[in-house]
């Protein structure tokens, strides 16, 4: 009797002993996994802008789970498989995380205030100086992106869901929230935590990557500037850029315009110079959405929800996507090395993997260990930007062939 | 061909004429703002 009482008080206790015993052990290894997840976010070890929020909201999600009205199990934060309006009203009254998951995530919106964001702290002019060398190097290294698509299709997910694991190759976060919620509804959690989870790896992986592949002479190769009518891109002509690639782009791929526009408003904004609008994305949007993203992915880590047999596969297909992305980077490095006469360092081709800035960073960092007097950051960022928006062409052609 | 490889040919192919087109598009606009810089400094 004691004991019933106690398991009514402490219902997070009791309804372990009323859940199925592989939820149960699912539920305790989430709480652990996202305590693990606080811990390596604190330490660096991953991004710490989306892990310390995903951890909190994974464990506790998965501790605070009680019972509901006729002997539901639930909890208060979330309930993403509601459909129809009226319980959707209901549940809106109730759960305080669900008018942000259905008025931003659902629709994503929170996808375009992260690109947003990425656009107002984008550089353009790095793509404007070199606009081949960086647009070659980022569509080889969507590699991943598109090799992994078979793959997936033979370990048996659909043609949507196989778009969405692929695009996790494009290293892109926003990207594949937006594909998955567009063509996997059902498995955009786990696709979106994967993908989360990998890219927090990349400064880590990466780096044995380029040593793996390329020797030590050339990883300290110096690249000479041989343009004769080198000259700084002025705001004017960065602004045109933007609004010329916008307008085209949408017109191309109207079910992508909403990740285009967030992405080239926010190089309006910061070459524009609107000061007051460049602080309000970067400061509130950009952080402001960071933190939901990474709270949400964690509070939608409900054992019962996201306890799905794809989940290994999901987790094999998002590595092999970034490494074959990873190889495609830097064998498209090796190709304008050949084809520059030499005159060129391969290390930049890991940046077309567009996780921006990690990739150009890690290149500059592995390319200094070698040789101290080369620098290859403004190359490397022009391959960063240019596969940001190859990735975007990427999905949106997925989404239009597919959806 | 399965639909498995064509999906993604497709999606490289495409892609890449897209992306070499921005590239392109993107030496047109600068070189067409030096020109127009260039012959405004002329003629005042």
């Amino acid at each position: 009797m004691l004991i019933i009482n106690i398991l009514d008080m402490f219902q997070g206790i009791g309804t372990m002993f009323s859940q199925e015993p592989k939820i149960v052990i699912f539920r305790i290894v989430l709480i652990l996994f996202g305590i693990l997840l606080v811990y390596l976010g604190a330490k660096n070890v991953l991004e710490p802008l989306i892990m310390i929020p995903m951890g909190f909201g994974m464990s506790a999600v998965n501790a605070g789970v009680l019972f509901l009205e006729a002997g539901k199990i639930g909890n208060l934060f979330i309930d993403p498989m509601v459909t129809d309006t009226n319980s959707l009203i209901n549940v809106l009254q109730i759960d305080f995380l669900q008018p942000i998951y259905t008025f931003t995530f659902s629709n994503g919106l929170i996808a375009c205030l992260v690109f947003m964001g990425i656009g107002v702290i984008t550089d353009i002019g790095m793509v404007l100086a070199h606009p081949f060398i960086g647009m070659v190097i980022a569509m080889f290294a969507e590699l991943g992106t598109v090799a992994t698509f078979p793959i997936a299709k033979l370990l048996g997910f659909t043609d949507g869901e196989a778009a969405a694991v692929s695009i996790i190759g494009g290293a892109d976060g926003p990207m594949v929230l937006f594909t998955s919620l567009t063509l996997a509804k059902d498995i955009f959690v786990p696709i979106t935590i994967v993908a989360y989870l990998y890219l927090s790896l990349t400064y880590g992986l990466y780096p044995y990557l380029i040593r793996l592949l390329i020797p030590k002479e050339l990883r300290g190769q110096v690249i000479q500037n041989k343009s004769k009518n080198l000259r700084r891109i002025t705001s004017k002509e960065k602004l045109i850029f933007a609004v010329v690639a916008n307008t085209i782009l949408c017109l191309l791929f109207p079910v992508a315009a909403p990740l285009l526009l967030s992405f080239f408003i926010g190089i309006a904004i910061r070459e524009a110079g609107i000061d007051k609008y460049t602080s309000l994305v970067e400061n509130v949007f950009l952080y402001g959405a960071t933190f939901f993203l990474g709270l949400m992915l964690g509070v939608l880590c409900d054992a019962s929800v996201i306890l799905d047999p794809k989940i290994l596969k999901l987790l094999l297909l998002g590595l092999l996507a970034l490494f074959l992305s990873g190889v495609g980077g830097i064998l498209g490095g090796y190709i304008i090395y050949l084809f520059s006469g030499k005159n060129f360092n391969p290390v930049v081709g890991i940046a077309g993997v567009s996780c921006v800035p990690t990739t150009a960073k890690v290149a500059q960092k592995e390319v200094t260990k070698a040789n101290k007097m080369s620098f290859v950051m403004e190359y490397a960022l022009s391959a960063n930007i240019c596969g940001v928006i190859t990735t975007a062409i990427l999905t949106g052609l997925y989404i239009t062939f597919l959806k | 061909m399965s639909l498995a490889l064509l999906i993604p040919i497709k999606v490289f192919g495409f892609g890449f004429l897209i992306s070499m087109g921005i590239a392109f598009l993107i030496k047109l606009i600068l070189d067409t703002i030096k020109l127009i810089t260039e012959k405004t400094s002329k003629v005042s």
